[in-house]
């Protein structure tokens, strides 16, 4: 009890200068005070130093092995018989809702695309990628130059959007190839910004800041589509690309390569030992991870229909590579969950007004605190040996 | 005229340097003790700022001269810039310390997010003015053709507390404790040391550090916004890796390279590229030196 | 599936008709929605918000005085945060809710995004600070704008400095956004064979300080340096200036008309120059909507005065308009000549008002004075 009331003073001190005080903005104005926010900051400090220990006796609980509510939930999610229902609803949707929920769903499977790419990056083969954005961005900007300058249709570049960004991936690859842990992450983190800083200022070829405008929507050939149309179009060229993109992750896992890659990830000198090439391994996983960031650039770019240096900020990589952690480190459908949770649901938040992102950053961090390694753990195949030895028997 | 140029780009530059290399040792002696990229660091620094202007405008009605304003407005700055420290390291990193390294990196963007939105929904969008507290110094006007008397002020202090903090971590116990963590956590912990205050005492002294760039960079540019941690976040943030990510002095020579590299290229090629040239010369050490410039090797045992 | 589920499954669907029908049902006295695109938080709050503010106030006199042809009007304002992303979701969220009119955007880069969804769904935009030049070219029909384009104000800056200033040589400098660089762009254009343009470049934004530009400037020594960008970082460089002795005189855009800039020591802005549309506060019209802003703890600025403007035609125009569509409104817009606290509005075919008034103030003292 005397410890929840020394918490409780000390975020009143603590939070007084930003809560009560209010700077004034004007050389004519002086400062106030809002006194009438401090019973609100001790009564809510209160309650918080409650609920954190009781979470986090809650936490412990479940590491001892006790499967918890949570997990249950979500272990029931990941029933592979309820895959089917899912993609019902999925395809229904588009139908019944308004054309912003659609477009709204549509930014949402963007970043499921892209957290997916990164999930073989960082969940697979444990390559830590703060650029990522970079290669988001190459898809977005092949997109909307070579439709400028060549007039190119969409089907033609959404082939060479993933290869560009491949090449740009395997170029990322080969001078951090023995770059560990963070400093990998430093570089990785640098040349997403010098790839930003690109787009920005060599203003001749990408229009710089002012970004390019009236990117055309992909259009089905033969058919006319309204705009309205074109949106739904678009929602289900996303939906097949996610469907292929998992279909990939789950043969990429069982193969050589994937195999390798969690290898590398676990422990990297005892791969080298057992003959894995690591230049290999490690530019196909930069390679193919960046690729789909190049599909998923592309089509953000014909969904907004406008594009510019701004939207492919260091905050991007962040946003994705929370995703990919928050789902838990190579679960797929834990990148779909994590991917509604921080960008669906702000959306739907609005309503929330000024505190929206201070909430968004608050669950962020509860989320972290309570599942570190992520909403869904990554299932392994393993061999049940009880039921190899009944099989053999019968 | 050349060398006149040149030497005011010069200072300009280890100005700059001279702050980044503050909150540089931030981030790298939280690297270096537990391994975490402290990305709500730059927020701190903004917190620092926001602190002072706080104190400042409830004292402005007594009137105090400058100079005792002035340590009056770092010494407050400093002390809840420690306690806010303290307690984002206390809710969002402590529990995470056994796990992997990737959880308390989300949780600290979480945090650097958390604290961004707190000071903008609180307080405004705004730039806020910050009040001059670098005091005139008037012998110094025979160089004020390429230093300025807060330029001057500013490196001073810079240097003070850089050599303040090296003696600490060389002489004072909780210093040798520091780099003990830092180089076996396990064995120090076998000594009987308190890893657990000696953890806050390090994000103590970081943010304390960055409370005194914080306070004096504003005073030089005459404003606050909620936005300045992000900017100072990653350019101090390269400026450790810089100099090798887990070592002070490295720290302290990267802030310094990248302020001049920033200087010089703003002076002699052209403000646009000013970034550009910053992220370069980081690639360009890390693929020839990955460790940094001042950096150990790290052995990796099997 | 277990008895109980099917129950819910139904309730839920019972609550989606009903919720539906409510919404139709209130059709048959419902007030005029009209949009409102700007940024409500963030950086721009405060460009935003006095857009907000200002149509309010608009909107509730003039449902005091009977509404537009009974009809009471109702504002719905969403939060673009200047962020052109989140202006094209907004744009497809007043589509679905089927407005004709939106005030907005505020700025530039975002209005540029959302237009051409707000083109396809025809909804009218009327922008109260957009001043990108080319959304006027014509490929935007459905939009129009109470504030004079960039391309005039890049003109007019140069007009001044070749007649008044007298500047044989000048250091443009930018913060390299759509904004900033386009009126130094046209400042250059314009400047080509009657200045000298010893420098044209784009400062970084949130950088920690720029007394390296400063330096830079000394070395060069111009006649002149404009600073085209926002206040933040304008007010950072007039600073940066003062502090290393650098005496000519700066001109700055029309995103530095505001109070706030007071707040800046005198000494630093003793020389500044900001270039603006005649401003609309010092018109005694505007004196009764100046004070109630004040009373409700809000600000007036210019762009939060042409917002109630705006507000005025779409209630002059919904007027005249018999039934309430994209047609009509855009020939009562092309053609009209609409009363407003700044006077008499007319707009040009292509969307821009015809009166463009610029004035160039110097920011010396404690207010805007017009320079000589």
């Amino acid at each position: 009890m005397k410890k929840h009331l020394i918490i409780t003073v000390w975020f009143c001190l603590l939070l007084f200068p930003f809560v009560v005080l209010k700077l004034p903005l004007h050389a004519t104005e002086v400062v106030t005070y809002r006194w009438f926010n401090l019973p609100l900051v001790a009564v809510i400090a209160f309650v918080a130093s409650f609920l954190w220990e009781i979470l986090f006796k809650y936490r412990q609980k479940a590491k001892k092995g006790h499967t918890d509510f949570i997990n249950k939930k979500l272990l029931y999610l990941q029933n592979k018989k309820l895959f089917p229902v899912y993609l019902l609803i999925a395809i229904i949707f588009p139908l019944i809702t308004s054309d912003y929920n659609v477009s709204i769903f549509t930014s949402t499977f963007v970043y499921i695309v892209l957290g997916l790419g990164l999930n073989i990056v960082v969940g697979l083969a444990g390559l830590l990628d703060l650029g990522y954005v970079a290669f988001y961005a190459v898809g977005a900007y092949s997109y909307a130059l070579l439709n400028l300058y060549f007039h190119l249709t969409f089907w033609q570049i959404f082939p060479i959007a993933g290869l560009l960004a491949f090449c740009l991936g395997v170029l990322l690859g080969f001078p951090v190839l023995r770059l560990k842990g963070d400093y990998l992450a430093i570089v990785t983190l640098g040349f997403g910004e010098i790839i930003r800083l690109i787009l920005y200022n060599w203003t001749d070829l990408t229009k710089g800041i002012q970004g390019i405008g009236s990117i055309p929507k992909p259009n089905l050939p033969g058919i006319h589509l309204t705009e309205g149309g074109s949106n739904v179009f678009l929602y289900y060229i996303l939906l097949a690309l996610i469907i292929i993109a998992l279909l990939c992750f789950h043969r990429l896992r069982n193969s050589r390569v994937g195999r390798a890659w969690e290898a590398f990830r676990e422990d990297e000198i005892a791969c080298i030992s057992m003959g894995i090439h690591r230049t290999k391994t490690k530019l196909a996983a930069f390679g193919i991870g960046a690729s789909w960031a190049g599909f998923a650039g592309i089509i953000f770019a014909s969904h907004t229909g406008y594009i510019n240096p701004a939207s492919f900020t260091f905050y991007e990589s962040s946003v994705i590579l929370t995703i990919v952690i928050l789902g838990g480190m190579g679960s797929p459908l834990g990148v779909i969950i994590a991917s509604a949770l921080l960008i669906l649901l702000p959306e739907y938040f609005r309503f929330l007004n000024d505190y929206r992102m201070l909430i968004f950053a608050m669950c962020m961090i509860g989320i972290m605190l309570f599942k570190p390694n992520g909403l869904l753990q990554i299932k392994r195949k393993q061999f049940d040996l009880d039921k190899l030895n009944n099989a053999t028997l019968e | 005229m050349n060398f006149d140029f040149f030497t005011d780009l010069f200072f300009s530059g280890i100005t700059k340097g001279s702050i980044y290399a503050l909150v540089a040792l931030g981030y790298t002696m939280v690297y270096g003790i537990i391994g975490l990229i402290n990305f709500a660091h730059g927020e701190i620094y903004m917190i620092g700022a926001f602190i002072a202007i706080s104190m400042c405008s409830i004292l402005a009605p007594l009137h105090i001269s400058v100079p005792i304003l002035l340590l009056i407005a770092i010494s407050i700055s400093i002390v809840f810039t420690a306690c806010y420290a303290f307690t984002v390291e206390k809710i969002a990193y402590e529990k995470l310390r056994n796990s992997s390294r990737l959880a308390p990196l989300i949780s600290a963007i979480g945090m650097s997010l958390l604290l961004r939105e707190y000071v903008l929904l609180f307080q405004t969008s705004n730039f806020i003015n910050f009040p001059e507290l670098l005091p005139e110094v008037s012998w110094l006007d025979f160089m004020s053709d390429y230093l300025l008397p807060s330029q001057f002020i500013i490196i001073a202090s810079a240097f003070t507390c850089m050599v303040a903090l090296i003696l600490f971590l060389k002489y004072t116990r909780s210093g040798i404790a520091m780099r003990a963590i830092a180089e076996d956590q396990v064995m120090t912990r076998l000594l009987g040391i308190n890893i657990n205050s000696t953890i806050s005492l390090t994000f103590i002294i970081g943010s304390a550090l960055a409370a005194v760039a914080a306070v004096l960079i504003s005073s030089y540019i005459g404003q606050a916004n909620y936005n300045m941690g992000f900017i100072i976040g990653i350019k101090a943030f390269t400026a450790a890796v810089l100099g090798g990510i887990g070592s002070v002095s490295g720290a302290m020579l990267g802030g310094i390279v990248l302020g001049l590299s920033e200087s010089f290229a703003t002076g002699y090629i052209s403000s646009d590229y000013e970034d550009i040239v910053a992220f370069t010369i980081l690639i360009l050490i890390l693929l020839f030196k990955p460790s940094g410039l001042l950096g150990k090797k790290e052995i990796e045992k099997v | 599936m277990k008895l109980s589920s099917y129950i819910k499954f139904i309730l839920s669907l019972s609550c989606i008709f009903f919720l539906g029908s409510t919404a139709f049902a209130a059709k048959k006295t419902s007030p005029i929605v009209i949009g409102i695109l700007a940024p409500l938080t963030g950086d721009f709050a405060n460009y935003g918000l006095p857009v907000k503010n200002s149509a309010t106030i608009a909107v509730e006199k003039i449902n005091k005085a009977g509404g537009v042809n009974g009809h009471k009007l109702v504002l719905a304002a969403e939060d673009s945060q200047c962020k052109p992303e989140l202006a094209i979701n907004i744009a497809h969220k007043f589509a679905d809710m089927h407005l004709s009119i939106v005030i907005g955007g505020v700025c530039s880069g975002s209005t540029q995004a959302a237009l051409p969804v707000f083109n396809k769904a025809h909804i009218v935009v009327i922008s109260p600070s957009a001043t990108a030049t080319n959304l006027t070219d014509g490929s935007n029909p459905n939009f129009f704008r109470l504030i004079p384009p960039d391309n005039f104000q890049g003109e007019f800056q140069a007009d001044f400095l070749i007649n008044n200033l007298k500047a044989k040589t000048i250091a443009i400098l930018h913060d390299k956004d759509a904004y900033g660089k386009g009126i130094a762009t046209i400042l250059r254009d314009q400047a080509k064979g009657k200045i000298k343009v010893v420098a044209f470049e784009g400062i970084t934004v949130g950088a920690v300080d720029y007394s390296a530009v400063a330096s830079k400037l000394r070395r060069l020594k111009p006649d002149a340096v404009a600073f085209e960008g926002y206040m933040p970082e304008g007010t950072k460089l007039l600073t940066q200036f003062y502090k290393k002795r650098l005496k000519m005189p700066v001109i700055v855009p029309e995103s530095h008309k505001s109070d706030v800039l007071f707040n800046l020591k005198a000494k630093y802005r003793a020389n500044t120059y900001v270039s603006s549309p005649l401003d609309p506060s010092s018109l005694k019209t505007v004196q009764p909507i100046s004070k109630i802003l004040t009373q409700r703890k809000q600000r007036t600025t210019a762009f939060g005065i042409y917002a109630y403007s705006i507000t005025q035609i779409i209630a002059q125009v919904l007027e005249q308009t018999k039934t309430i569509n994209y047609k009509n409104i855009h020939t009562a817009l092309d053609k009209g000549k609409f009363k407003t606290i700044i006077g008499e509005v007319q707009f040009s075919p292509k969307g821009d008002i015809l009166k463009k008034n610029y004035v160039m103030y110097k920011a010396g003292g404690t207010t805007f004075v017009p320079a000589k």
